[in-house]
């Protein structure tokens, strides 16, 4: 069946970002012969319309304007009305990101219908569209049809494939947005989290390292895996024994008396799995063990790993990782 | 000032895995036996950023509600135990079973009620169902401004000053009240309640308002309300043993590994 | 054998310290040589011309009546001293049981008062505070006597009776000196001693003081001789004293320094000015030390067998209980009143001799708590708020009122209390009776009670008591994880006789399972009549009452001394000594009466009476680690090393800290649950002794200690090549009665009552 969709789209330093693309590709599928629409608001947006076609668009709502650089609900839901308005889509696809956590559920009431968060798959179900998303922490996943219109689903990056091979030279129809209105909220200061990073409990990657490290130089491989992956999602923590031995900072401690994380992606390299170190990682999605000792608890707990040294096997790793992308 | 926390109590979070059960045909969580719902602890620090600024400027009422079954009491007491002068429980056949749609509405009609809040509080999201919409739909209900996954929450000339999480930092927006925030866990730990405080709150009276009392209609709220229907309820598959990568040399194994998490979409 | 016979074969273990009777090595021997020598004496004497022998008391002394003054002003000071110090303690509160078990308090303050049971414990001390002690007392009796003497119509120092007390005197002089000669080197010569770490001008006065006295009593002594006994002298009424030196001798000391005084050459003059001098210097010395009685540490003279007579009754594990918790105003202890005045008065018996921060594991591991600095922060907060308060109290003030620094949390920092492991090695140690844990858990019960000051990570185990029963944070396991395997784990419905209490630890704890595991198996290879609770287990309170949280302790041991008295439960059997205690010591308190065994205590029953073999030889070394709440808090000391002596194959070497001067693993008084502040931990302490003793296992029978070992080990033992293996006593057992992988053999039917 047919269906129009509108994907809400960011912009990542100017550029598409790489969920919305996959987002454009998972509707130009699940459009099924209909439309697919997708905005594109903040500075350079309008220089971005030939890669959201390419991503699998076929109309684009624009507004080239900084005033959407720095995310107000307020103007993202007067721009994406704008853009339903004009549109009449039957799904709206938003990325689970800082806009699409408060923009979905804005969106929905204000348009009195439902929104569904954190999706990992969303199908056409027998004509219905359907959506997927894990809850309790991980320990279960549920799936959701709508019982009103449009349907709205944040959707989790990486659960959906961009175009491949990308529609190169497609054109499409530019819709340009009316001028941002007025926000209720006004941003008064701002900080960088540099010094700190990406928070271990946020972090849907946090890769650990132990005692088997050895010596506190076997952090610095375990920050270039994290870094491998992108600072942006990965966190690197530390085990209680490796922080008491001065190795780490007691703030990037996980376990029973550390930070007890969450992540989607576990990776924890030379670190022998006592429970008090489980405690704090066992409700990761998935726990990868790197580690020499094959009898080692971390390898009940994990669903992937390596037998091996971790000097051997994170150089190569890091590589592979890079070259994913 | 008078300060709204939204309490929701939840199956423990921290129920073992191996203890999660989930009845398929019903799509609902099998409780864990001998396990004890708990607050939502988002909740907890919700309430632990309503009382912080209470205490900052020295006075300021907190009305604790929760929508929910007659054991939500206990989520309410633990926050009126933190600290919270009243709490009401909205509990009615009516009103149980829906989704964040219909919570929300029914939490908007016990503020609208309330009449003179000047903020509302909300945890993120309820370590239940994660979904995090509750409060940005109370916010829109109301008519309020929002910000949510804050890590700190102050009142400045008269406007809420919250500073919420982002990926790279932090940031500071100012709302006009009343407004709606939802607190993350970088706030800290809510505080541990005094035992006068605690004795205070089960001494104290809870009270509970129905759907006709919040004038609402039956068929709008509940389970008969719910604009998301839940088809199914299902443990995923996470492949049980761990699968040692193969390999000649660790390179080999490295790149099966790098391989493997990208086809399972972990990486 | 049936059950029920082994059952009553089972020794009810004695509670606490006054348990298993020690050797006692010293206490004979103290007077051996005394009343040795003493019998010699007489013999001998039997030959002598005795029946005149005496003395002319004061012969060479003018206005002798002073000493009376002094002795009045002495009395007078002791009694105004006194008064003070009663005046603070009296800001305590009242202090419940002290008139209860008076003959249990009467021999405590015989033994631990009079008979320094603990003095001993430190064996140069032992000797040195008995040769001090024991002269004191036998020279104030000599001195009374003399008194008696001329100022009474009592005669009796003469004729052989005479001879005997100069014997003893000079005896006692002499033991004495060697006391204050012992005591002088360990204070100047013995490197960096103990009772220097807080030493005071008061502590050199004390103890030359008596030196003097008692060097300048040998003076007078000798000079009295060299003029009398010796020479023969014709006082000024004109009695004559015939000269008698088979008299002097009997004052061995004094004769010899007499009879050196010759080779002086002094005139008969000389002598007798030096002996008024001696004579006035030696009394006054005495009076004035004595009365450094009111105003140093020389106080414990008294108050140390007062204190062993105030020494608590019951079982050394027990945490008061505080009595209709919701109608308090204050919990635990904020302020210097909130105290009991007995916990007041102890602070006046501390000496500052730092046996207790000696022994203690915080402070070991260099951590911010030494007990004994802790008393005298209390002490000398006491000393400056305690005259307002009671000044207050007394008017009807509100002494809460009272501007004081905040005890808990500025006299006694946050940090200090928690790092307390409630492991009883300071009380163990204290000569004077001290007992510190109650008086840190009182100060706890206030910060989380009244203040809710809580580590976050104690917080965590504290909310998760509450909330979820237990106080692991994130396990993955269930409580019946362990039954895994297992077909046939009785589930305890009140037939049978034991109830078998796995615990949070044992059911939750991932190492923990094992030990659980080998401990069922063994219980079924016995033949017990057993049975489970599985998930209706739920934690006792332990950790809570330990962390300062009484009024979850109490909720939590009510409701679960209710399941136990719905299922009929009369006795249990424990995996973890800390509900061992609970069970044993504490319920009770709550009307909570069960018989309760350690699994230690029953395997060793077991194998002493044939119902479990060991059939496998080990060929393993061990060491073994005595846990506090089975050892020092409740006495189980031979079990577990009868249990190894009876293991084929077994071979133990001890721990220099073993038995009751056992080290604590560090995860004591909720220490489980928190993060250690300090130079080290107190389970890499402990992992050191036990990697040191070149064991290749480490046995303990407590779930905390052996997480605390495996935890230690690989920090202590980088190279898990030969490293030493933690093992619960239990598991060792199950190697040798069952072989290694557990297969059981020539089973028996389980027999059923």
């Amino acid at each position: 069946m047919a269906r129009n969709i509108l994907v809400i789209g960011e912009l990542d330093g100017g550029a598409l970002s790489s969920t919305t693309a996959e987002l454009v590709g998972g509707a130009s599928r699940l459009a099924d012969g209909g439309q697919v629409s997708v905005t594109l608001t903040g500075a350079g947006a309008s220089g971005q319309t030939d890669a959201a076609f390419a991503a699998g668009a076929d109309r684009a709502f624009v507004n080239d304007d900084t005033t959407y650089d720095d995310f107000r609900s307020d103007q993202w839901v007067a721009a994406a009305e704008e853009a339903i308005d004009q549109s009449a889509p039957d799904v709206i696809l938003i990325a689970q990101s800082i806009v699409g956590r408060d923009l979905g559920p804005r969106l929905a009431f204000r348009r009195d219908t439902a929104v569904a968060m954190d999706c990992v798959s969303i199908e056409d179900s027998g004509g219905a569209f359907k959506a997927t998303r894990p809850c309790y922490g991980g320990n279960a996943q549920a799936t959701y049809a709508f019982a009103t219109s449009p349907a709205i689903a944040t959707v989790r990056a990486k659960s959906q494939e961009p175009l491949d091979p990308p529609r190169d030279g497609a054109g499409g129809e530019v819709v340009e947005l009316s001028g941002a209105g007025e926000s209720r909220a006004e941003i008064v200061g701002r900080e960088a989290a540099v010094a700190e990073g990406l928070q271990l409990q946020d972090a849907p990657i946090v890769v650990s390292g132990g005692r088997g490290l050895g010596a506190p130089e076997g952090f610095e491989m375990v920050e270039q895996l994290a870094e491998a992956i992108g600072t942006d999602k990965a966190a690197v923590g530390s085990s209680r024994a490796a922080c008491d031995l001065g190795w780490y900072p007691p703030s990037q401690q996980v376990g029973l008396t550390g930070k007890v994380v969450t992540p989607d992606l576990y990776i924890a390299i030379a670190i022998s799995g006592a429970s008090q170190h489980m405690a704090g990682c066992s409700g990761s999605k998935t726990i990868i063990a790197i580690n020499k000792d094959p009898e080692a608890n971390i390898f009940k707990a994990a669903r992937y790993g390596i037998v091996g040294d971790y000097k051997e096997v994170l150089p190569p790793l890091i590589e592979a990782v890079k070259n994913l992308e | 000032m008078h300060f709204v926390v939204c309490a929701k109590q939840i199956p423990d979070p921290e129920t073992p895995p191996s203890a999660f059960r989930i009845d398929e045909a019903n799509n609902e969580v099998i409780p864990a036996p001998g396990i004890s719902p708990v607050l939502s602890q988002f909740d907890g620090m919700a309430a632990e950023a309503a009382l912080r600024i209470v205490e900052a400027a020295g006075e300021g009422k907190i009305t604790v509600i929760s929508l929910g079954q007659e054991s939500a009491q206990a989520a309410i007491k633990q926050v009126l135990a933190m600290g919270a002068d009243e709490g009401i429980l909205l509990e009615d056949d009516a009103l149980q079973g829906g989704d964040s749609y219909t919570t929300a509405r029914t939490l908007a009609a016990a503020i609208e009620k309330l009449g003179d809040v000047d903020a509302v509080f909300c945890g993120r999201q309820a370590a239940d169902w994660d979904m995090g919409q509750v409060g940005l739909g109370l916010a829109e209900l109301l008519g309020w401004p929002s910000a949510i996954i804050a890590k700190d929450v102050q009142i400045e000339d008269g406007k809420l000053h919250v500073q919420r999480v982002l990926a790279d930092g932090f940031e500071t927006v100012a709302l006009p009240l009343p407004a709606v925030v939802t607190i993350s866990n970088e706030i800290g730990d809510p505080r541990y309640p005094k035992l006068q405080q605690i004795m205070r709150a089960a001494r104290k009276t809870v009270n509970r308002w129905s759907a006709e009392e919040l004038g609402l209609d039956p068929a709008t709220v509940g389970d008969a309300g719910a604009r998301l229907k839940l088809e199914r309820l299902f443990i995923p598959e996470l492949g049980g043993d761990v699968e040692i990568m193969e390999g000649e040399s660790a390179e080999e194994q490295a790149q099966n590994l790098a391989t493997t998490l990208r086809e399972a979409k972990v990486l | 054998m049936s059950v029920s016979e082994r059952d009553s074969a089972a020794p009810a273990h004695p509670a606490g310290r006054r348990g298993k009777p020690r050797p006692v090595r010293l206490t004979g021997a103290w007077w051996a040589p005394a009343v040795g020598l003493s019998g010699l004496g007489l013999i001998s004497a039997i030959e002598l011309e005795r029946t005149n022998a005496g003395r002319e008391v004061f012969f060479n002394v003018q206005q002798p009546w002073i000493v009376y003054i002094l002795l009045a002003a002495l009395t007078g000071l002791l009694v105004y001293g006194f008064a003070r110090h009663a005046t603070l303690w009296t800001v305590g509160k009242p202090t419940p049981g002290l008139l209860r078990e008076i003959p249990m308090r009467a021999r405590n303050a015989l033994r631990l008062g009079l008979g320094q049971e603990k003095v001993r414990r430190d064996r140069y001390a032992g000797i040195m505070h008995f040769c001090i002690f024991s002269s004191i007392i036998v020279l104030t009796a000599v001195t009374a006597q003399v008194a008696l003497e001329d100022d009474t119509p009592l005669s009796f120092l003469h004729g052989d009776y005479y001879l005997f007390f100069s014997f003893y005197g000079d005896l006692f002089g002499l033991i004495g000196l060697i006391g204050v000669g012992m005591a002088l080197y360990r204070r100047y010569f013995d490197d960096f001693h103990r009772i220097r770490w807080d030493e005071r001008i008061e502590d050199h006065a004390i103890i030359w003081g008596l030196g003097l006295i008692l060097l300048t009593g040998f003076g007078v002594e000798a000079a009295r001789i060299s003029v009398t006994e010796l020479n023969g002298f014709i006082l000024e009424d004109g009695t004559v004293l015939d000269a008698h030196p088979d008299w002097a001798r009997w004052s061995f000391v004094s004769y010899v320094i007499a009879e050196g005084l010759g080779i002086l050459d002094l005139t008969q003059d000389q002598v007798l000015a030096g002996h008024t001098w001696l004579w006035w210097i030696h009394v006054i010395l005495a009076f004035a030390w004595l009365g450094l009685l009111v105003f140093t540490r020389l106080d414990h003279m008294i108050f140390a067998p007062v204190n062993a007579f105030l020494l608590r009754t019951d079982a050394p594990g027990r945490l008061s209980k505080i009595e209709d918790i919701e109608e308090q105003e204050v919990f635990g202890v904020g302020q210097i009143q909130d105290f009991t005045w007995k916990q007041l008065f102890e602070l006046d018996a501390c000496v500052r001799c730092g046996r207790c921060t000696e022994v203690c594991p915080a402070d070991l591991a260099g951590q911010p708590l030494s007990p004994m600095h802790l008393i005298q922060d209390l002490k000398a907060h006491l000393a400056s708020v305690g005259p307002e308060v009671q000044r207050r109290g007394h008017l009807g003030g509100d002494v809460r009122e009272v501007a004081q620094q905040e005890l808990v949390g500025e006299v006694i920092r946050d940090e200090t209390l928690w790092a307390c492991r409630t492991c009883g090695a300071c009380v163990q140690e204290c000569p004077v009776m001290i007992e510190h844990v109650p008086t840190i858990v009182d100060m706890r019960r206030y910060l989380v009670m009244d203040e809710a000051r809580v580590p976050a990570t104690a917080q965590t185990a504290l909310e998760n008591m509450e909330m979820r029963g237990h106080p692991w944070r994130g396990t993955n396991l269930t409580r019946e994880s362990w039954m895994e395997g297992f077909e046939d784990v009785p589930v305890f419905d009140g037939s049978q006789d034991y109830l078998y209490w796995v615990g949070c630890s044992g059911s939750l704890v991932e190492r923990n399972l094992p030990v659980t595991q080998s401990v069922f198996r063994l219980l079924r290879e016995s033949g017990a009549s057993f049975g489970v609770l599985g998930q209706e287990e739920t934690c006792n309170g332990d950790p809570a009452r330990r962390l300062g949280n009484e009024y979850l302790y109490q909720i939590l041991a009510e409701q679960l001394i209710e399941t136990f008295k719905a299922k009929n439960v009369q006795r249990v059997i424990t995996n973890c000594p800390h509900c061992f205690n609970t069970f044993k010591n504490e319920y009770p308190q709550f009307d909570g009466r069960f018989e309760v065994l350690h699994h230690t205590e029953f395997l060793e029953q077991a194998l002493a009476d044939g119902s479990l073999t060991p059939k496998h030889s080990l060929d393993s070394s061990v060491t073994y680690h005595d846990s506090c709440y089975l050892g020092r808090m409740n006495g189980v000391y031979d079990a577990p090393r009868q249990i190894i002596e009876l293991l084929p194959g077994v071979d133990l070497t001890e721990m220099r800290r073993s038995r009751s001067k056992g080290l604590c693993c560090g995860a004591g008084g909720g220490n489980m649950w928190q993060e250690e502040v300090g130079e080290r931990r107190v389970n890499h302490v402990r992992t050191e002794e036990a990697v040191g003793t070149g064991a290749s296992e480490v046995v303990s029978n407590c779930p905390f200690c052996i997480q605390m070992f495996e935890d230690g080990v690989p920090a202590i033992q980088p190279e898990e090549e030969g490293r030493i293996r933690p093992f619960d006593i239990a598991e060792l057992i199950e190697r040798s009665v069952l072989g290694e992988n557990g297969a059981s053999s020539n089973s028996t039917p389980a027999a059923t009552s």
